[in-house]
């Protein structure tokens, strides 16, 4: 299940307020974005694991300098905020396209003329369809109940981390329930 | 010598005006999608005629112009971000820059064409 990779960056939102010194290692402008590299894995996880490697007492720990990095991205377990970050990105990616342009479409279709409208609801009636606009649905509702919370921390609202780590499962919950019931009451 | 306490402030200085871009859009766009809900809610257009009535309101067009071009500016911040954070080979990068301000500008020419002409 090992995968070998070369380069990996993920990034974490911090508050700015909390953590001014991180934060300005960031990126400038956003200023709580902090990107991990592979570099920084290198520098501080690895050693880390390395180190509790049982050595021959009196002997240093020699490691060659280009190892190989494994990394196991199935393993890595991520707190609910982490995820709530994640998903916002990923959500946020994949409304922008295919999001968008299916969307523009389907307004099209629905404005045009009553044949293309009657077209546009024999699509969307089939199951297949259905499960897939469930899905587009929860992909918006999570981005938009996200986007909420990331106001809030912005304007300083539930930024203590266990404030934090409650809205982020609240964010999490409301996108599931919320999908649904707008799939329930639609159908 | 007189030691100067001067905050150091490097690059070319956009990145508040994004930040603040994209969580302003991200308030019309919501403030946008919780009223029109609401009318959806309470009464629910009827068949094709029905959404066509509603479009026909000259405030309903202006309205749903801003939500989407709000909606593609908010997206251009957020696809940039994620672009400057995963692409780093400057020139693949550009060329994905380009590609979606082009993409951008067709959708709000075309929503505009959706909006107007229906």
């Amino acid at each position: 299940m090992n995968r070998t990779i070369k380069t990996f960056t993920f990034a974490v939102k911090l508050p700015s307020r909390r953590y001014p010194i991180l934060s300005r290692a960031g990126f400038e402008g956003d200023d709580y974005w902090l990107s991990f590299s592979s570099a920084w894995l290198n520098r501080w996880i690895l050693p880390s694991k390395l180190s509790q490697r049982r050595t021959e007492p009196g002997k240093s720990l020699k490691l060659p300098k280009n190892r190989p990095k494994y990394l196991n991205l199935l393993r890595i377990k991520q707190p609910a905020p982490a995820m709530v970050s994640l998903l916002h990105r990923i959500t946020g990616a994949l409304l922008f396209f295919p999001g968008i342009p299916a969307f523009l479409c389907g307004l099209e279709m629905a404005l045009s003329s009553p044949e293309k409208y009657a077209r546009l609801q024999a699509i969307l009636t089939s199951p297949l369809a259905k499960v897939g606009l469930l899905v587009s649905l929860w992909f918006f509702v999570h981005h938009f109940c996200a986007g909420i919370r990331f106001v809030a921390l912005d304007l300083h609202y539930g930024i203590e981390l266990e404030q934090a780590r409650l809205t982020s499962k609240v964010v999490l919950v409301a996108g599931v329930i919320i999908t649904v019931l707008i799939g329930v009451l639609t159908w | 010598m007189v030691k100067r306490s001067v905050r150091l402030t490097t690059g070319a200085n956009y990145g508040l005006r994004d930040w603040l871009g994209q969580r302003v859009t991200a308030v019309v766009m919501a403030v946008f999608i919780l009223c029109l809900a609401g009318a959806l809610l309470v009464a629910p257009p009827q068949g094709y005629a029905g959404w066509k009535a509603v479009f026909a309101n000259q405030w309903m067009r202006i309205a749903a112009f801003l939500f989407l071009v709000s909606l593609f500016w908010h997206a251009w911040i957020g696809v940039r971000n994620i672009l400057m954070d995963y692409v780093h080979a400057t020139g693949v990068r550009l060329t994905l820059q380009i590609l979606v301000i082009l993409s951008l500008l067709l959708y709000t020419v075309w929503s505009a064409e959706i909006l107007w002409s229906a």
